[in-house]
C-alpha cells in the first residue's frame, strides 16, 4: 500500500488547471496553497506496481514545471 | 477582568534574584551551610542593610555549590502531565493539613537545601498560598487503572526568527510571569539557565507567539463597511 | 487502518515542509486535522465540581494535549486546580466503554449499540404495556448537559407521561432548593462570585472550601491578602485545610449548627444590631411544623404548613437559644458566638456566607439553609456587593440542568407539575398533550430505590452518576436493584459498580466529545462545542435519548438534527425562561463567552438579584423586592433545634462522617483513572483523632474496623493528615470503590428536600 506526498509547481497561472487535472486521479487527495503557486498532494494505491503507473501518469500531466516526490512510504 | 500584570510577579522574581545571589555569597563567605528558611545570617543582613554608596563588587552569578543536583529539562517534564501542567511535589511533603505558609518557606525564596543537596526551585506565584490546590504528591503505590495517557513533546528551545536573534517564549505566561523562578540562578533548569539575567526586563526582547496565522493585508479591501 | 492515516498525514506534512522551505510563508487552506500540528485551544467549563471553572483545552491532532486555565472567564481569571488542570487524563483510561453491553444469562455481551438502543426501548414498551407508566424510571446527575436533562424530562413526563424523572443532586443540592424556596420562592443564588471580590468577612458552615471549591478559596485568600482586616471564619465539625487557612476555627457538635444560627440571631437582636428598616420593609416572619421525622420508613411523607408570626413571637421562640444555653448543646463558648454575631451584626462589614454539604446533606438541610438566610435578612446584608448568603453547588450542573431544567419529580423547566399552567406551558412547548403531562409527583431518589427494590419500579435508566456507590444504605439498594424482574440500563464511561448491576450498558461520550452546556453555582452558562471523537460506538447521553425516543414513536417531539441538535435543543428549552426573572442568553451568545448569567435581560447579566439597582425584574419603586414572595418580602422562619435521627451511643460510641478529599471527584470512577490524582490519593482511608487513635492504640496506616447497624468495613487508619476530626468522630472519603462506605451511612433525610444525610450517623470503631 504504497503512500507517496509530493510538491508540485504548476506553470504560471496554471495552477487551478492542475489542480482539476490531478484531482481526476481517484487515489490522489489534492491542496492548492492560498498564496502561492504550489500544491501538495498525497496519494495512496493498493500496490508496488499501481504506484509506478500513476507516477508515470502524473509525470504526463499538462502544465507541471516541477513535481517533486517529497515522502515515500509501503506499509506492509 | 484583567489580564495577569507581569510587573509584580517580574518585581518579585528581581527581588527574589537579588535574595538569592547575596544568599548564597554570604553562605559561600560562612563555612556552614544551613538552610535557615525564614532568618538571615550576618553576613547576608550585613550585605541587605549596607548603603548603596558603599556596594564595591559587582554581583555576580555563581556557578552553583561544587556538586549539588541541578535541575534538569528532563526533571522539568517528567513532574509534569503535560507541558504547563502545575507539577507533582516530589519529595515527601510533610504536614497535608496546612496551606501554604510551610511550602512558600522554602519556595518563596529559594536557597540551598543540604538534605536534598540541591537549590529549592522558586515558585513563579508566591503570592498563592493554597498550594496543595495544585500541586500533589504521588503515594508511588497506587495499583490498577491503566491509562492510555501521552504526553506531547514540550516545545522546541531556541525558536528564533533568523539566527542569534532573541528566541520567542515558546510557554503560555500564565502563572509564569515570573522568568527568573525557571531561567535564573542556581536552582533554574540546567538547559535554559539565561546567559543575562541582569537585563532583567525580559519582555523586553523576548515575546510570546500568539498566532501561527500570517498577516494579510486589508489594502484595497472595504473594511468596517468604507 | 490507523497507521496509514498517520503515514499520510506525514506525507502531507513533508510536502508542506518543502514547500514552506523553497517559500517561506506559504499557506494551505483546508488541509486535513491531522496535518496540523498545532494545538488549538478551546474553551469549556470544567467537567468537575459546581465552581464551573473556565478552561482552555488543547487539541492536537484529535487528541485532547494540554489545559489551560481561561484567562477570559470571570469565574477563576485563568487560575485551575489539580482536577481541572488533569481533567483531560479523563478521557484515555484503558478500560474506557467503546461499546454497548447486554447481560445474556448473566454474561456481559458486546452488542452493537443500534441493537441496545433497540432493545432498551423494546423493554421500556413492554415494561409500559404491563405494569403501567409508573413503572419505568430515569435517574440522571448533576452532571448531566442542559440538553441531556431537558431530553430525559421531555420524553419521560411529556410523552411517556411519567414523574419518575429523578437526578443525583437530590443527594447534593436538594435542601439549597427548599431553603430557597421557603425563604425567597425562587431558586439559586441572589448573589455572584463577585461578592468576593467586595466582602469583608467570610464565613464557611460546614464547608471544606479550601478543598471543595479551591479555586473559589484561593479568590477568598487573594481578597484577604489584599485588604488588610478582611477574616476567614471556619464553623466546622472537623478541622481541615479551610480551618487552618481561616482566622478562627469554631467546632460545634454535629447537627447543633441549628443551634449556633439561631443564637448568633438571639445576640443581634440582644445587641440592637438587627437593620429594622430592612427587616420590616423587606420581610415577614413565619414558621413551621416541628418534630417533622427523619424518613426512614418506605413511603414516608411530609407537608409543611406555613403560619404567620409576628416579631414578638419570633424574639419569644430565639429565646431559648442564648449563647450560653447553646455553649451547653454546640460545644462552641458563648464567647465565640458573640464573636461571630458581632461580625455579622457589624453594619460596616460585609459578609458573606458560604456553605454546602454539610449545611445540605443534613437531615434539616432545609432549615439549616433558613436559618443562613434570617442572619441575613435580620442584618439586611443580602443581595449586595459583598454582601449576601451564598449556597454553594457541587456539581457542574446541578443548577444548570437539574434545577433549571428541573429533572426532579415535581418539576418541570417552568414551574411545578402541580400547578396546571406550568403543565400547560410544557405541553405547548413539547407538543404533547396536555393530558400526558402528570400533575402528581411520584418518588424522590431514596424513594425511587426504595420502589426499584419493591418491584414498583420495574426499568430504570441511569445516566451520568454512580449510585452503586453514592446512595446510602447500599446494602439496600444495590440487591433491590437486582432482583428479578428488574431492568437496569446504564450509560456510563467506565465500568462502575453501577454498570456491575447492569442489563443494558451504553457507551456514552465524555465531556468534550460531545458539544453541551453546564449551569454553575453562580447562575452561569458556560458552552462547549464538540473538540474531540468519542472512542468505538460511544454516543452522547442527549442522542442516545433521542434515539430511544424515536423508537418509542416520538420522532415528531425530537425531530432535531445530528448536526444542529444542540443548538435546536437549547433554543427550544429557553422558551421556557422568558422574562426577567429567568431569561436565558441566547445559543450565539454562550458560544462566543466563556459562560453568561441568567438572568439575562437587554444583552446584560443580572449579577444581583431582588436588588433594584441590579435586577431589572424588580418593582423599581422599592430598593429591594423579593418577588418570589407575596408583598416581595422574603420569610424569616423560626426554625429550631431537633436532634440527629442516629447518635452516638453505648454500641456505637462513634460519629461516622463523609465527604470527599480535593483530588478525587464523587465516586472516583473518572479521577482514579486519572493518573497524577490516583498516585496522589490512591486509597480511602479513615481519618481518627490522634487522642482516640492512641486510646485504641492505632498508628497511622493500620488497620481499622468500622461497624454501624446496616453494615462493617475495614480500611486504613490517617492520623495527622489533611483533616483531623474531634474526638468521638471518624471522617472516611467516599471515593474508592473498593471501600464502599456508603454499606454503613443511613438513609435518614430532611422531610422537606427528601436529601439524605450523609455526615451523620453511629459507628463502632475498633483496632483490626
Amino acid at each position: 500500500m504504497p503512500i507517496c506526498g509530493y510538491l508540485i509547481t504548476p506553470s504560471p497561472g496554471k495552477k487551478d488547471a492542475v489542480q482539476k487535472s490531478l484531482s481526476s486521479f481517484p487515489e490522489a487527495e489534492v491542496y492548492p496553497a492560498e498564496n502561492q503557486n504550489m500544491l501538495i498532494m498525497v496519494t495512496e494505491t493498493d500496490s508496488k506496481e499501481q504506484d509506478q503507473e500513476l507516477e508515470h501518469q502524473l509525470k504526463s500531466v499538462e502544465n507541471i514545471d516541477c513535481l517533486a516526490l517529497t515522502f515515500g512510504a509501503n506499509p506492509a | 477582568m484583567s489580564a495577569p500584570k507581569a510587573s509584580p510577579g517580574c518585581a518579585v522574581g528581581i527581588l527574589g534574584l537579588f535574595m538569592i545571589v547575596p544568599f548564597v555569597v554570604a553562605h559561600w563567605v560562612e563555612d556552614s551551610f544551613h538552610h535557615d528558611p525564614g532568618g538571615h545570617s550576618t553576613a547576608l543582613k550585613t550585605l541587605l542593610n549596607s548603603p548603596l554608596e558603599k556596594k564595591t563588587a559587582p554581583m555576580v552569578v555563581p556557578d552553583p555549590v561544587e556538586g549539588a543536583k541541578v535541575r534538569t529539562l528532563r526533571e522539568f517534564y517528567s513532574r509534569r502531565a503535560y507541558p504547563g501542567a502545575p507539577p507533582v511535589i516530589p519529595h515527601p511533603a510533610g504536614r497535608e493539613d496546612l496551606m501554604g505558609d510551610s511550602c512558600l518557606t522554602c519556595h518563596a525564596q529559594g536557597g540551598y537545601v543540604p538534605k536534598y543537596n540541591a537549590f529549592t526551585p522558586l515558585s513563579p506565584h508566591p503570592e498563592k498560598s493554597n498550594c496543595r490546590q495544585c500541586h500533589v504528591p504521588q503515594s508511588g503505590k497506587a495499583k490498577g487503572f491503566v491509562s492510555n495517557w501521552s504526553k506531547v513533546n514540550p516545545p522546541k528551545r531556541g525558536q528564533s526568527a533568523m539566527g542569534g536573534s532573541p528566541p520567542r517564549i515558546p510557554h503560555t505566561l500564565q502563572l509564569r510571569e515570573n522568568c527568573a523562578s525557571c531561567h535564573v540562578g542556581p536552582s533554574a533548569v540546567e538547559e535554559i539557565r539565561v546567559s543575562h539575567p541582569e537585563r532583567e526586563n525580559c519582555q523586553q526582547c523576548h515575546v510570546p507567539r500568539t498566532t501561527q496565522e500570517l498577516f494579510r493585508s486589508s489594502l484595497g479591501k472595504k473594511v468596517d463597511g468604507r | 487502518m490507523i497507521r496509514r492515516e498517520l503515514l499520510k498525514a506525514m506525507a502531507l506534512a513533508s510536502a508542506a515542509t518543502a514547500a514552506s522551505t523553497l517559500v517561506p510563508g506559504v499557506a494551505f487552506a483546508d488541509l486535513p486535522e491531522e496535518t496540523n500540528t498545532d494545538v488549538q485551544w478551546k474553551k469549556t467549563p470544567c467537567r468537575f465540581c459546581g465552581v464551573g471553572c473556565g478552561l482552555l483545552v488543547g487539541v492536537q491532532k484529535g487528541r485532547a494535549v494540554a489545559v489551560k486555565g481561561d484567562p477570559a472567564c470571570s469565574v477563576n481569571k485563568g487560575l485551575a486546580c489539580v482536577k481541572g488542570y488533569h481533567s483531560i487524563q479523563v478521557l484515555y483510561g484503558n478500560d474506557r466503554l467503546k461499546k454497548a453491553y447486554v447481560r445474556k444469562d448473566g454474561v456481559m455481551v458486546e452488542t452493537p449499540i443500534k441493537d441496545a438502543l433497540d432493545l432498551v426501548a423494546s423493554k421500556m414498551k413492554e415494561t409500559i404495556s404491563q405494569h403501567g407508566k409508573d413503572a419505568v424510571s430515569i435517574y440522571g446527575s448533576g452532571q448531566w448537559t442542559i440538553p441531556d436533562g431537558y431530553c430525559a424530562s421531555k420524553l419521560f413526563k411529556g410523552c411517556i407521561g411519567t414523574n419518575n424523572v429523578e437526578a443525583n443532586a437530590r443527594l447534593c443540592m436538594a435542601s439549597a432548593v427548599t431553603g430557597f424556596l421557603t425563604t425567597f420562592g425562587k431558586d439559586e443564588p441572589m448573589g455572584c462570585y463577585e461578592d468576593i471580590d467586595h466582602a469583608d468577612v467570610f464565613v464557611t458552615w460546614g464547608n471544606n472550601m479550601a478543598e471543595m471549591h479551591p479555586v473559589l478559596f484561593s479568590r477568598v485568600l487573594d481578597r484577604r491578602a489584599k485588604k488588610p482586616g478582611v477574616e476567614i471564619i471556619d464553623l466546622a465539625t472537623r478541622t481541615t485545610r479551610t480551618s487552618h487557612a481561616a482566622n478562627h476555627s469554631f467546632l460545634f457538635k454535629p447537627q447543633t449548627d441549628l443551634a449556633v444560627a439561631n443564637a448568633i440571631c438571639h445576640e443581634l437582636f440582644e445587641k440592637g444590631m438587627v437593620n429594622e428598616e430592612f427587616v420590616k420593609k423587606y420581610t415577614a416572619f413565619k414558621k413551621g411544623k416541628t418534630n417533622i421525622g427523619y424518613g426512614l420508613e418506605d413511603g414516608f411523607a411530609f407537608k409543611d404548613k406555613m403560619e404567620s408570626i409576628d416579631l414578638k413571637e419570633f424574639k419569644t421562640f430565639l429565646a431559648d437559644y442564648t449563647p450560653e444555653k447553646v455553649e451547653v448543646i454546640s460545644g462552641v463558648p458563648a464567647s465565640d458566638i458573640r464573636y461571630m454575631a458581632k461580625l455579622f451584626g457589624d453594619p460596616r462589614k460585609k459578609v458573606v456566607s458560604f456553605w454546602c454539604m454539610g449545611a445540605n446533606q443534613h437531615t434539616r438541610g432545609t432549615w439549616i439553609n433558613n436559618l443562613i438566610y434570617n442572619i441575613h435578612l435580620l442584618t439586611g446584608k443580602i443581595s449586595q456587593p459583598g454582601n449576601g448568603p451564598f449556597s454553594l453547588t457541587g456539581q457542574p450542573s446541578a443548577c444548570g440542568t437539574v434545577r433549571e431544567v428541573g429533572t426532579l419529580t415535581h418539576k418541570l423547566p417552568y414551574g411545578v407539575v402541580m400547578k396546571e399552567a406550568a403543565r400547560r406551558k410544557a405541553a405547548e412547548i413539547w407538543n404533547v398533550p396536555y393530558e400526558n403531562i402528570p400533575s402528581k409527583p411520584t418518588y424522590h431518589t431514596v424513594e425511587m430505590f426504595r420502589a426499584l427494590d419493591r418491584g414498583d419500579i420495574k426499568f430504570m435508566w441511569i445516566q451520568v452518576t454512580n449510585p452503586m456507590v453514592t446512595m446510602p444504605k447500599l446494602n439496600r439498594y444495590r440487591p433491590g436493584a437486582q432482583k428479578d424482574g428488574r431492568f437496569v440500563v446504564v450509560s456510563d464511561i467506565y465500568p462502575t459498580p453501577t454498570t456491575d448491576v447492569a442489563d443494558v450498558i451504553l457507551p456514552s461520550a465524555c465531556w468534550i466529545e460531545r458539544e453541551g452546556m453546564y449551569g454553575n453555582s453562580e447562575r452561569r452558562t458556560a458552552h462547549f462545542e464538540q473538540m474531540l471523537q468519542p472512542p468505538g460506538e460511544a454516543m452522547s447521553d442527549t442522542w442516545q435519548l433521542i434515539e430511544v425516543a424515536k423508537r418509542l414513536g416520538y420522532s415528531k417531539q425530537f425531530p432535531y438534527t445530528p448536526k444542529d441538535h444542540i443548538e435546536q435543543i437549547y433554543e427550544e428549552y429557553r422558551l421556557f425562561h422568558k422574562g426577567k426573572t429567568h431569561n436565558m442568553a441566547p445559543y450565539e451568545v454562550l458560544q462566543k463567552e466563556s459562560g453568561v448569567v441568567w438572568p439575562y435581560v437587554d444583552g446584560k447579566s443580572t449579577l444581583w438579584r431582588y436588588n433594584s439597582k441590579y435586577d431589572p425584574a424588580c418593582d423599581a419603586t422599592k430598593d429591594f423586592d423579593f418577588y418570589g414572595k407575596p408583598e416581595g418580602k422574603a420569610f424569616i422562619l423560626a426554625r429550631p433545634f431537633e436532634d440527629a435521627p442516629e447518635k452516638p451511643d453505648k454500641e456505637y460510641p462513634f460519629w461516622l462522617n463523609t465527604g470527599r478529599v480535593i483530588e478525587h471527584w464523587h465516586s472516583g470512577s473518572m479521577t482514579r483513572r486519572i493518573p497524577t490524582l490516583h498516585q496522589a490519593v490512591p486509597e480511602a482511608y479513615v481519618e481518627l483523632n490522634p487522642v482516640d487513635a492512641k486510646a485504641m492504640g492505632i498508628k497511622h496506616g493500620e488497620g481499622v474496623k468500622l461497624v454501624t447497624r446496616r453494615g462493617k468495613i475495614e480500611m486504613p487508619a490517617s492520623v495527622g493528615g489533611r483533616g483531623t476530626p474531634p474526638e468521638g468522630m471518624v471522617f472516611v472519603p467516599f471515593f474508592d470503590e473498593n471501600h464502599l462506605i456508603n454499606n454503613l451511612t443511613l438513609d435518614a433525610f430532611c422531610p422537606i428536600s427528601k436529601q439524605p444525610d450523609y455526615k451523620k450517623c453511629a459507628v463502632r470503631v475498633e483496632k483490626a
